[in-house]
């Protein structure tokens, strides 16, 4: 027998959002019984409260309605695309990973029933309690995959809106310091196109993407190690922001401290190894747009997780980190690793005198062991021991 | 016996041999087809060859959620099926004018004609439908439906009202273009009309209302929900005029005061249906009017309605329609409501459903002594729904779930 309560919970759902279209977070209350005869949605500042029993009843009316909808049963032939679009929405509330429910949100946006920006608003919501659901954030991949699709079709061709960050920084000098992603910052310089519309598609891709990056931080936050979110990330600024040179840096400085507060967070810093790999591939042209040269950002990065490893002892994290880092060190040409060695110059030790006819790989590989040898004595962790032995065992292994 | 099957029966038996192939196809047993079933499935060319199948033993077609048929094919249905004479077109989005000018011109026996949800129509449709001229024109047009139909026009309802005399119901839900004048002119000219429902139709004020009270005296559905200007004036142009009423549904009209309903209520003892949901004036002194003099009244909404207390449903209660006839009452929203009421709903023997939810006072002890007294009642309030009454000669009592764990 149907709970008679399931429609007049949604009917109360949707109130609350039509009271508050601003709502941007909400939670299940740990209420088991109805106690009152009350409504179980709480509503405060933006803020809404589910109770615990009424999440079952809703889930279980919504979802059957929108299945039977869906394989068009008798009964369900006939239903308002808002009502479709309410239903969807109380089902990816309590859970995200049905797929099928997003799917069916694709195709109201498709016809027309649904605007982007409130499904992406939604999506924000959902994943303000659920910030690990992949689900979630395959949709808001499709998602901006329809605005870059808008973009570049509006743009009669021409790749030039997605590609205007990169194209401004041929002629502005990058200010390393305190660099924020404001990649809004230059809405109309480079953007060679025609129409208001097209501007305007554009536009709403940059506002998005900014508050993608913000919601993928928050996410990020929310659960440790979070890979969905941080993969997610790495998609936008390859895709939205097309990994501008500009982007890569102010990512790096943004996330720097993030990773310093979080130092057991393993995608925290895979997603640094990916901005050090394209900038990287990107050498040349930061040598030429800025003063820096790539070695020095990764010498700074060896620094920082060294600094980071001796502060913050016993998480493995961050010493596979330092693998990255120094696998990448080695890669780099002969003579901008002379340059460093000279730079490394005042932390030899005298046993270890530099050969200069010996290959330079193993001469930094020995520096390195050295290197944690030495710092191995000052700490009595045995853990902490036991993984800078570990470190050692693979740079001889190299 | 084939003319008793339906679609899906005759097209297997069609199947079976050639002979019952002949039998089946016949038009004869194809008076009356429902495609409701297939949907976007049908398209054009079924519903041409279907026409040319049946021909003029063809008299009651649905093509009810059909989104694919188009305007072609219904042309070529028209022209094909003169005998045709209820059409059901809902939510067959693509056709447009084209189809109603095809209906206009051979459709002379249509009585029943729904076009709800068929967004692209306009007033002109309503022009061809009643049309005056000699061969033209749908005259035995007696029941409407444009709903959601928003292009419409009041000029279109216009002629439609000069040249279908005979129509008795009219719905035109959401056609928000639909003023005073075209009501007006409908309830002057239709001498029959019993239906009207113009749910949603914001321009519409208490002078059309008071001119269905002149003029309409048989009226017994009237459903003017959402139409937010109608004041008590409309009531008491009602109450005096149209004393057939059953069936009021003026759910969103804020403006609705005790004294209206008072002055309809006087007159109207027919009434068996009212939502007077959002009517957030009225009070338990409407509900005294309600119980005096109306004896047969079967369901009545409240949702919303504030100022509702204890007092009113005690009338309502002893009411000579409370034993017998009320079975639907809806209280939701009405805080003032306690436990008191449901004591005096006790005596309602037909009671099946009865919706309070929201009302903070109720507790389940006073769900629970309903329960005893009315076994199959439907009690639709936020705690758990009880499992069914017990069997007689079980002895055990039963607690609901939160008065356990208190």
């Amino acid at each position: 027998m149907a709970d008679s309560r399931g429609p007049r919970l949604l009917m109360d759902l949707n109130n609350a959002f039509k009271r508050d279209p601003l709502i941007d977070e909400y939670d299940i209350l740990p209420v088991v019984e109805p106690k009152h005869n009350r409504s179980p949605f709480i509503l405060e500042n933006h803020k809404l409260g589910v109770e615990a029993w009424a999440v079952k009843v809703l889930l279980k009316y919504s979802a059957n309605r929108l299945i039977g909808w869906r394989s068009r049963s008798p009964t369900e032939k006939f239903i308002d695309p808002q009502d479709i679009c309410n239903l969807s929405r109380a089902v990816l509330l309590f859970n995200p990973d049905n797929y099928t429910a997003w799917n069916i949100r694709k195709e109201l946006i498709d016809s027309g029933a649904l605007t982007l920006s409130d499904d992406l608003a939604f999506g924000a919501l959902v994943l303000s309690k659920h910030p690990k659901s992949p689900e979630t954030f395959i949709h808001r991949r499709w998602l901006f995959q329809q605005l870059l699709d808008h973009c570049l079709s509006s743009s009669s061709g021409s790749n030039s809106s997605c590609s205007a960050p990169a194209a401004s920084n041929e002629e502005v000098l990058v200010n390393m310091e305190g660099i924020d992603v404001d990649v809004g910052a230059h809405p109309e310089v480079g953007i060679r196109l025609n129409g208001a519309f097209a501007l305007e598609s554009s536009r709403l891709l940059k506002s998005q993407t900014i508050c993608e990056l913000q919601v993928c931080t928050q996410a990020a936050e929310k659960y440790p190690c979070n890979y969905h979110a941080w993969s997610h990330r790495i998609w936008i600024i390859k895709h939205c922001l097309n990994c501008s040179l500009q982007v890569l840096v102010s990512e790096l400085e943004t996330t720097r401290s993030w990773t310093s507060n979080h130092v057991s967070d393993h995608s925290g810093f895979h997603f640094r190894q990916f901005l050090l790999r394209e900038l990287h591939n990107k050498r040349s042209r930061l040598q030429s747009s800025s003063s820096k040269d790539f070695t020095s950002l990764l010498q700074a990065e060896m620094d920082f997780i060294i600094d980071l490893i001796y502060s913050y002892p016993n998480h493995e994290a961050m010493w596979y980190h330092r693998r990255f880092i120094f696998h990448e060190l080695l890669k780099l040409d002969p003579t901008q690793k002379r340059t460093m060695q000279q730079m490394n110059t005042t932390n030899i030790e005298p046993a270890f005198n530099i050969h200069y006819n010996e290959p330079l790989g193993t001469q930094l590989i020995s520096q390195e062991i050295c290197n944690v040898e030495s710092s191995k004595k000052s700490t009595s962790n045995e853990l902490d021991q036991l993984l800078a032995k570990n470190y050692v065992r693979w740079l001889q292994s190299l | 016996i084939f003319s008793f099957l339906d679609v899906v029966s005759l097209c297997r038996c069609a199947q079976v041999s050639k002979y019952w192939n002949m039998l089946a196809l016949d038009g004869s047993n194809w008076q009356k087809i429902d495609l409701f079933n297939f949907q976007t499935v049908i398209e054009g060319p079924v519903v041409e060859y279907m026409s040319q199948r049946c021909g003029g033993f063809l008299k009651a077609l649905s093509l009810k959620g059909c989104q694919s048929i188009t305007d072609a094919a219904l042309q070529t249905f028209a022209q094909q099926c003169k005998h045709i004479e209820t059409l059901i077109l809902h939510k067959c989005v693509r056709i447009t004018d084209v189809t109603c000018e095809a209906l206009g011109k051979y459709s002379k026996k249509l009585r029943k004609l729904d076009l709800s949800s068929c967004c692209n129509i306009t007033g002109k449709s309503l022009k061809y439908l009643s049309n005056p001229a000699p061969d033209r024109g749908c005259h035995q047009l007696a029941y409407l439906d444009i709903s959601w139909c928003h292009f419409v026009t009041s000029e279109g309802v216009i002629a439609l009202a000069e040249g279908c005399p005979k129509l008795h119901t009219f719905f035109c839900r959401g056609c928000a273009m639909i003023n005073n004048e075209a009501i007006e002119k409908l309830a002057i000219c239709a001498e029959n009309l019993v239906k009207l429902n113009i749910r949603n139709c914001s321009e519409i004020t208490d002078e059309a209302i008071a001119t269905i009270g002149l003029k309409c005296p048989g009226l017994t559905l009237l459903c003017a929900s959402l139409c937010n200007r109608l004041t008590d004036a409309s009531l008491v142009a009602l109450g005096q005029g149209c004393p057939e009423l059953t069936t009021l549904e003026v759910s969103g009209c804020n403006l609705l005061t005790d004294a209206g309903f008072q002055a309809l209520t006087r007159n109207c003892h027919k009434l068996e249906k009212m939502d007077l949901e959002d009517c957030l004036q009225i009070s338990d002194a409407t509900l005294g009017h309600i119980a005096a003099y109306c004896h047969h009244l079967n369901a009545l909404s409240l949702s919303h309605c504030e100022l509702i207390t204890d007092e009113g449903i005690r009338q309502l209660g002893s009411s000579p329609c409370a034993t017998e006839h009320l079975q639907v009452l809806e209280l939701d929203n009405c805080p003032l409501i306690t436990d008191a009421a449901l004591e005096h709903l006790m005596g309602c023997q037909s009671l099946t459903r009865i919706e309070i939810y929201d009302c903070q006072l109720i507790t389940c002890a006073g769900i629970r002594r309903l329960r005893s007294h009315l076994p199959h009642i439907l009690v639709h309030a936020y705690f758990a729904p009880v499992t069914p009454p017990p069997s007689v000669g079980g002895g055990r009592q039963r607690y609901c779930k939160c008065c356990a764990i208190l």
